[in-house]
Order: structure tokens, then C-alpha cells, then sequence
């Protein structure tokens, strides 16, 4: 006896969102990165064929936490302080297929340094590497209005995915991306309403639902996994539905939640039993990563390189038996 | 010996005070009412007052950083002291009365803004709870030689068919000398409640004008009182003041806790009871009534009113399983009561349903009507407690949401409740300004409910205001304020005070917690009876927001749902409205114990979806457009 697939189809659809400009585009990538653009939930046999699969951006910082943990000093030691360098790395050596720059050293409790040397980080990035960029503010709101605006326009053209904007704070960064063709990152705190009510505000300043990213807040296995999970699906079902206030690519920064965990870094001496923290590391980040595939992720932003190889490998696999069906 | 004295100024009032209490607990025994929002707990620092002579032992975390400011609440008295207590202090910078003060100016409210339903009354035909019986008693002989009390029982059963009839003992200590002094020609004054008629008092002559009563609706944030003849059913006045028991906390549940402390549920009791009494007092004096004259009253409030107001201990209804020592308390005389009207007055609190759905709600639903028509109707009480109503003569189905004080002024920068002086319109003039009228016409002092309803619709509409409800730094009328961005109201030169009247940042965002806490209560309370809001054919809206509601202002703010305006009815203060019609018609009495036993009561509290429901509300008018069609429509949005 055969079993037969339910097939599901849906009235509405997820926006297809372009990251990055060619020459030919008013940029300087040599490729950009299309995502969206579904018809139904992820890796469905059966249910429409998504055009545009998740793809694997690497996180690269401008500066580091003191208490980085070792074995993502291990694998990136020797870049660590040269964005540039690190980005490179990243896509040559690991294949990055985005690289999400975070400006770190702006914030006034780190370096507090100045606009200048951020659009100076930036360029150098965009010029070490062939990929689309995500950028991301150090999260202090007055900092990053001073920041964000000289970053979109030192970088104008280019359609970088910009973030992040909060109900607090999105004012100064819609007007940025609006005045020189980037996109725009929306951050809720884990809540469906709160997003929706982002993507409206952020609308409602005139730039078009099709230029907006949305990243549904932050969480990690062991710490809230399961909440971002149900929201995230919740976002995609609505969009799905016809919400085109929640029909965004999501993007999920796996990496630097992940390395929060005590579980992620504490090293095996302190507890043995736990194992080798330079395997157990990269495997609580792409756990966290991939679990987030299934429910509708588009961008995974991810650290160490294992765990971006991972992450890959999943997608591939994934979209492989969704396909065979 | 006395105590050490604490003099307040500039009010020059003087107390007596138990060494070791707080500067707070002395204010209010002085009749100032300090701003206290958390009750005393040192949290709010709302209680600044500064020392001026003398001394007082301030505990950790008492004194203000960077200035001379104690925190009341915290400063503790240990000998004669004099404090300077400054305006913002003050709860309204305005004083609330005493009992002390014989000719307080109390505050009268317009009779529309206290809920005055020109039909309302006209809903129950007259049969007050109390009522005059003249009564022509045969004189005794040696042949009719019953006892007074037998011969008046006599009459009565005869003249009034009473056959039920109580006499209090101290009534018939008077009874011989009336009678005889009046020539057997009497009035009995008659009070139907608890299954009897209660001799409340005997009067010489048999007129049976000039009985009045009492019809109070006891708020968690305001109390408001209306004097009425009970012979002809007209009002004479209304008044209101805040409900001192404020200074203890904001919501039922910080005075709860209060009233478990050492001398809390005294102090809430005497608060509640000191208002009520400077109302009815202030009314009867200022309409010539004897108090004495004043022989029935009926109040409404929602349950922890009715424990505080008896004096009954109220921590069960904020334990699990939330049970009240009274929902439906019978009558009992003001003597006992503490209210300062005749002393044998019937007391009666309308029949509440539980811990979190009171006599208030009966009342609104008497004074709407629901109970007696077939059209599904909701009920929305913008108070303190968010109350929402669904049913008809067939059913009645009650939530409650704490949704604050901010619909009453509470917790507003410049808000006030409905009285003279309050903003209650506003509108955006082609200029780009604000242009307002106030109740009465005189010169701000504040803004109430309706006004800030108007004026939240209008900055939304001129697009002042984003729909998160951030004021957008950039338009006329907003300005940078000491606590961020601020709108212009009044200026200073066209205000009361001579301050700039303005709504601040916060108090936007106080006001769309509250309107998103009705709005969800309702939504969810349908959603979980099966119910379309499209298929409620009426819905009423109760509060005290002003003599006017704009209604279609209070859909495009997303504080009542989006039907069409002809079918949302706006009753004003339905808590007294209500009462007052069970003072007058025992008819009326009666429907509101049926009412308060058909009324289901469901926890929204416990309901997951209750969250998720207020946090899409939390949006102007709604985060889900396909909800406010109309509204999104007008705002040009379709989302």
C-alpha cells in the first residue's frame, strides 16, 4: 500500500529578497545572494518547490569579546583583529556564502570609535571579499544613528542587508537603507505581534516590504530554542497565509547565541563528562542552526567553521529528499 | 502625654502623630493626599516632602540623591516636625477633603459625566428601596389597648400589607414620644431589604416628601456620589473626588496586600468610607438636605471595594481560589456601616458576581439593559479593571483585565477625571495645532478619559504619532521634554496653572497598555464563546471619561472594536447609573441579584491567548488591520 503525500498550498507567498549588487547592478560583488521568494513550508516532498535555498552567512567581528571562547580562538586566532583578513578566510577557506560584518568596536563601553573608522572597516570587508555583506550595529541606539547612515552611504549601491532595527530603535536606519538601496534587518523579541508591528513601521516609512529581512530574536538549544522555533513557524505560516507584514526571508545569528551557552565553551576539564569542548562547541551552534532550517530559516549567520560545514551539509541533504519526492 | 505634632505647608495643618509613624500616614490624617504609587513601599519616590523644622528618622533609601527631598513614606516621626510639602507631591495638586473641612470645595461633576442616563431611570418604574407609609393610628382606649409596637404593626399590616416588619430598638425608644407627640398621625419609613421590611425611622405628620438617598459608585480610582429625592427620583447633585485609599497603590491588588499590613485595612476602610462621607455631606449641604433625612443608600463597586468599604479582610481574593468573604452582602444600617447619613439608613452594595467581577458590573448591566432584551450585546467598562459583559436576557458572560487608572487621568502626566476644567475634545487645526474644549468652558486643568481618546485619534490621524505610538520628533506641537518627547496640549498662558499641559512619551504609552488590555479582554472573551464581534448587535461602553465619547475616535485608537458607531451606545458612569436605579425601584433591586447569579464569570488571566491578544493591541489601532477595517481605512492603511 502506498502512502499518500498530503500536498498543502498556500494563498500567499514569501518575498524573494536579492542581497548584494553586481557591476551591472550599481555594485562591486562579483555574486549576490537571493533567498525567499517560498510557496510553501521548507523541505515538504511534495508541497511547492522552493526556488531559493537557505544559504550559510559567516559572522566576522571588528572586535572581540575578551572572554571569546577558546575553540573559536583556535580556528580564527590568526584573523581575529583584521576583519578583512577574517572575512577572506571565511569564504575562501570556508566557503562563506554571505559575510556578516558586525561593527563591535563603535559602542562606547568597547572602543567607542568613531564613524570614520567604522566606514573605513567596512570598505576594507567589501573590498577583501566577493560576497554580499550584512552589517550590524553594536547595539547602542544613539552610536549606531551616528554610524549607521555614514555606513550606507560609504557603501551605496551595494544592497546590504543592514541591521538591526528595533521598535526602539529604526528610524535613522529605514531612512539610511531607503537613501542608498540597502535592506533592512527587522529584530523582534521572539514575539509574532511585535515583528509585525516592526514590518509595518518599517513600511510605513516608505520603503517596500520586499527590502526587509526579519530576524525573530534571539535564542540557542538549551536557552529558548524551542520559543524562537514555534515563532519563527508561526511567521512563516502567516506569510504564508497572506501576512505581508510577516512574508520575509528570516535570518537567525546562530553563532553568537550559541557561544553563550556554558555548554557550548566550558572546556572538558572543568567538566569531563561533557566531552572535548572543541568538538562539543561547533556542534551546540549547527544543532542550533539547523533546527532553525525546519522552521523557516533563510540566512544562518554562524562562527566556527565546523559548524558552518555542518549547517551545509544539512541544507544540501535537506533540499536533496525534498526534491527526490 | 500627646504625641510629637507634624505640621504641613503650606497648608499650615497640624496632626497629632504616633511617634514611629510614617511622615506618609500623617499626611493623610492631615488630609493631604501625597502621591503614593506604590503604596508606600519607597518604590515610586513620588512622596518627595522637604523638612523645615525639626526632625524625622528617614530609613535607607529615603532621601532623594542631589537635593534636600525625603521620601515620606520612608521618614518616620520621632518629635515635633515641620515639612514643606511641594505641588508635585500632591495627587492632582489639588487637596482632598476632610471631613474636617465644613465647606470644601468637593468637586460637582456634570450629570452626564457621572452617568446620568436620561432613560435610565425610566428603565424600572418607581418602587424606592426605601419608602414612606403615613400611617393614621387609631388612638389607644382601654378598649384598644395593644402596645405601640403592636398597634403600628397593626396599621401597617392594615394600611401597607407589611407583614414582615423589624423594628430596630433604638427606633422604637423614640416610637412613643412621636407618636403621641404627633397625634398618632405618623410616617413610617420603611426600608424593603433582606427578606423584611426594616422600620427605619417613625415621623411625626404624614408628609412623605423629603426623604432622600444615596447612589455611590465606589471606584478604585474615583468615587462618585449622587443625592436623590426618593419621592420624585430626581437627582439632586452628583460629586466626585479620588478614592484616597490611591495612596495606598494603584490597583485592587497593591491595596489588598496594604490591607494586610498592621492598621491597612483600617486605613483603607476610613479612606473609602472618608470620601463617601464628604460627597454625601458636601451634596446634602449644598442642596440643603438634613443629613438625617438621608435614608437609603445603594453603592456599587467591584468586589475588593466591598470588602475594603465593610472593613472585611480581602487576601483571599487575590489567593488561589479567590474567594470573597461576601459577593452579595446584605443590607446593613449606616451606623454600623460608618456612613454619616440616618443612622438606621438601609446600606445596600449592588450584588457582585466573584472575586474579580463586582456589584460595579451588575450596575453597568442594569443601567445598559442587557439583562431584559434578546439583542446579543457586549458591555466594555473602561475602569480600573477592564471589565467586559457579553450575553443578553438568556446569558451573560463577564471577564476582567487590569487595564489601569489611564481611561480616569490615572497615571497621566496631566490627566484628571471628568470634572470641570478637563480637556474633553480635541482637534488638530488646519494649522497644524491643537485646538480643545474643556467640560464647563473654563480654563484647563487637565485632560480627562474622552479628552485623551480625542487626542491620541488626532495625533495618530495628522500622523504626530506612529502607530507604536512614538511621537514623531519632528512635528508641530511635539517638543523634547525632561523625560523625553512630549505634545504640547495647552500652553502655559491659556492653562489653569499656568504650566504647559502636555502628554508625555510615557503616558502614550500607559494609555495603550490600557486600551489594548480592554480591547483584548473583549476580543478574547468573544473569540472563546465562539462569538464574530461582527454578529454583537449593541455594545455599551461604560466610564468616566467625560460628558462625550467620541466614538469613532475610540475605534481608530483600537480601544473598541470596529463595528459600525450606530451601534456602540456610550452610558457614561453605568457603576452609578445602576445603583441609582436600585435605589429607586425595588423592581430594579431585584434584576440585579438575578443578573449578578446568571452572570458567568471566565479567568482570563490563566488563558494563554490573553498575552498573545494584548500584545497585538498594543499597535494603533491594531497590529491585524483585517480586525479594524474601517479605522485602517481612514488611517490609509491596508496591511
Amino acid at each position: 500500500m502506498t502512502v499518500e503525500l498530503v500536498r498543502e498550498t498556500w494563498p500567499g507567498k514569501i518575498f524573494t529578497v536579492t542581497i548584494g549588487a553586481t557591476a551591472s547592478e550599481g555594485g562591486t560583488r562579483a555574486r549576490t545572494v537571493t533567498v525567499g521568494g517560498h510557496a510553501a513550508l521548507p523541505f515538504l516532498p511534495g508541497d511547492a518547490p522552493s526556488p531559493n535555498r537557505p544559504v550559510v552567512a559567516m559572522e566576522v567581528m571588528d572586535a572581540v569579546p575578551q572572554d571569546w571562547p577558546d575553540a573559536l580562538k583556535s580556528q580564527l586566532g590568526d584573523v581575529m583583529g583584521a576583519p578583512a583578513d577574517w572575512a577572506r578566510k571565511c569564504v575562501e577557506a570556508y566557503g562563506a556564502e554571505l559575510i556578516c560584518l558586525r561593527l563591535n568596536s563603535p559602542h562606547p563601553d568597547w572602543k567607542d570609535a568613531s564613524p570614520d573608522a567604522a566606514v573605513a572597516t567596512v570598505r576594507s570587508v567589501l573590498e577583501a571579499v566577493p560576497v554580499p555583506l550584512i552589517i550590524l550595529g553594536c547595539g547602542h541606539a544613539d552610536k549606531d544613528n551616528e554610524v549607521w547612515p555614514r555606513v550606507a552611504e560609504a557603501t551605496r549601491g551595494e544592497r546590504c542587508l543592514m541591521g538591526v532595527a528595533t521598535p526602539e530603535n529604526y528610524k535613522t536606519l529605514v531612512v539610511s537603507c531607503l537613501a542608498d538601496g540597502h535592506l533592512v534587518l527587522a529584530e523582534s523579541p521572539i514575539d509574532v505581534n511585535i515583528q509585525k508591528q516592526l514590518s509595518i513601521l518599517i513600511t510605513e516609512m516608505g520603503i517596500s516590504p520586499d527590502r526587509i529581512v526579519l530576524h525573530p530574536g534571539n535564542a540557542s538549544l538549551g536557552y529558548g530554542l524551542e520559543y524562537e522555533y514555534s515563532i519563527m513557524e508561526r511567521i512563516r505560516i502567516a506569510g504564508l497565509q497572506g501576512d505581508k507584514m510577516l512574508a520575509q526571508p528570516m535570518l537567525t545569528l546562530s553563532g553568537e547565541e550559541s557561544w553563550k551557552a556554558k555548554e557550548a565553551k566550558l572546556p572538558e576539564a572543568a567538566q569531563p563528562v561533557w566531552g572535548s569542548e572543541a568538538r562539543r562547541g561547533p556542534a551546540w551552534e549547527a544543532i542550533t542552526a539547523t533546527s532553525f532550517l525546519h522552521a523557516g530559516a533563510d540566512i544562518l549567520v554562524l562562527m566556527h567553521p565546523e559548524a558552518a560545514a555542518a549547517a551545509r551539509r544539512a541544507i544540501a541533504d535537506l533540499s536533496a529528499a525534498a526534491a527526490t519526492a | 502625654m500627646p504625641g510629637p505634632t507634624v505640621t504641613f505647608q503650606p497648608d499650615a495643618r497640624t496632626v497629632v502623630a504616633e511617634a514611629g509613624q510614617t511622615l506618609l500616614d500623617a499626611a493623610f490624617a492631615a488630609g493631604i493626599a501625597l502621591n503614593s504609587v506604590c503604596g508606600g513601599r519607597g518604590i515610586c519616590g513620588r512622596c518627595q516632602v522637604r523638612v523645615v523644622a525639626g526632625e524625622a528618622e528617614v530609613d535607607e533609601g529615603g532621601r532623594v540623591p542631589g537635593g534636600g527631598e525625603i521620601l515620606a513614606c520612608l521618614s518616620r516621626i520621632s518629635g515635633d516636625v515641620t515639612v514643606d510639602v511641594p505641588e508635585l507631591s500632591r495627587l492632582e495638586g489639588e487637596q482632598i477633603l476632610t471631613g474636617a473641612e465644613r465647606n470644601g470645595p468637593f468637586m460637582p461633576i456634570p450629570e452626564e459625566a457621572a452617568g446620568e442616563r436620561p432613560d435610565a431611570a425610566a428603565l424600572a418604574p418607581r418602587d424606592p428601596l426605601v419608602f414612606a407609609l403615613p400611617l393614621q393610628l387609631p388612638q389607644p382606649t382601654i378598649h384598644d389597648c395593644l402596645s405601640d409596637l403592636q398597634r403600628l404593626t397593626r396599621e401597617l399590616r392594615r394600611a401597607g400589607g407589611i407583614q414582615d416588619l423589624v423594628v430596630p430598638l433604638d427606633v422604637l425608644r423614640t416610637a412613643p414620644q412621636v407618636l403621641r407627640d404627633a397625634n398618632w398621625e405618623v410616617t413610617a419609613v420603611l426600608a424593603r431589604t433582606n427578606g423584611a421590611h426594616e422600620l427605619v425611622a417613625l415621623r411625626p405628620g404624614t408628609a412623605t416628601s423629603g426623604l432622600y438617598g444615596a447612589a455611590v459608585d465606589v471606584g478604585t480610582t474615583t468615587i462618585v456620589a449622587h443625592l436623590v429625592d426618593l419621592a420624585t427620583g430626581t437627582t439632586l447633585g452628583a460629586a466626585a473626588a479620588l478614592n484616597r485609599q490611591a495612596t495606598y497603590g494603584d490597583d485592587v491588588i497593591s491595596r489588598i496586600i496594604h490591607a494586610g499590613e498592621p492598621g491597612g485595612l483600617e486605613r483603607l476602610r476610613d479612606a473609602a468610607l472618608g470620601v463617601t462621607n464628604v460627597l454625601i455631606g458636601g451634596l446634602a449641604q449644598a442642596h440643603g438636605v438634613a443629613r438625617d433625612d438621608i435614608v437609603g443608600a445603594v453603592l456599587a463597586g467591584n468586589t475588593t471595594m466591598l470588602h475594603l468599604f465593610f472593613g472585611l479582610p480581602p487576601a483571599e481574593i487575590r489567593r488561589e481560589p479567590y474567594i470573597p468573604v461576601i459577593s452579595m452582602p446584605p443590607a446593613y444600617r449606616a451606623g454600623e456601616v460608618g456612613l454619616r447619613v440616618n443612622h438606621h439608613a438601609t446600606v445596600a452594595w449592588m450584588p457582585g458576581v466573584s472575586s474579580y467581577v463586582g456589584g460595579d458590573i451588575t450596575a453597568d448591566v442594569l443601567a445598559a439593559g442587557m439583562d431584559g432584551t434578546d439583542e446579543l450585546s457586549m458591555l466594555i467598562d473602561v475602569g480600573t479593571n477592564g471589565e467586559t459583559v457579553v450575553g443578553n436576557r438568556d446569558f451573560l458572560v463577564c471577564c476582567a483585565c487590569s487595564a489601569g487608572p489611564a481611561f480616569e487621568g490615572g497615571g497621566i502626566t496631566w490627566g484628571m477625571r471628568a470634572a470641570l476644567g478637563a480637556v474633553q475634545r480635541v482637534k488638530i487645526t488646519p494649522g497644524g495645532g491643537l485646538s480643545w474644549s474643556t467640560i464647563g468652558g473654563g480654563r484647563p486643568r487637565g485632560i480627562c478619559g474622552s479628552g485623551l481618546v480625542d487626542l491620541l485619534a488626532e495625533l495618530l490621524l495628522a500622523d504626530y504619532l506612529d502607530r507604536a505610538g512614538r511621537l514623531r520628533p519632528d512635528a508641530p506641537v511635539v517638543r523634547q521634554g525632561p523625560d523625553g518627547l512630549e505634545a504640547v496640549v495647552v500652553p502655559a498662558g491659556e492653562s489653569a496653572s499656568g504650566r504647559d499641559i502636555v502628554l508625555t512619551s510615557a503616558d502614550i504609552e500607559n494609555l495603550l497598555r490600557a486600551k489594548a488590555a480592554v480591547y483584548a479582554g473583549g476580543s478574547l472573551l468573544t473569540r472563546r464563546l465562539g462569538i464574530d464581534i461582527r454578529d454583537i448587535q449593541r455594545i455599551y461602553v461604560a466610564g468616566g471619561f467625560g460628558t462625550y465619547l467620541d466614538i469613532t475616535k475610540a475605534i481608530l485608537i483600537g480601544l473598541l472594536p470596529d463595528v459600525p458607531v450606530e451601534r456602540v451606545t456610550f452610558i457614561g458612569n453605568g457603576s452609578v447609573a445602576g445603583a441609582k436605579m436600585a435605589l429607586l425601584s425595588q423592581e430594579a433591586w431585584r434584576r440585579a441579584a438575578l443578573v449578578a447569579q446568571k452572570m458567568t464569570y471566565r479567568e482570563l488571566s490563566t488563558d494563554t491567548g490573553f498575552m498573545e491578544e494584548y500584545v497585538s493591541a498594543t499597535f494603533l489601532p491594531h497590529t491585524d488591520c483585517a480586525r479594524f477595517p474601517r479605522a485602517c481605512a481612514q488611517l490609509g492603511r491596508q496591511d
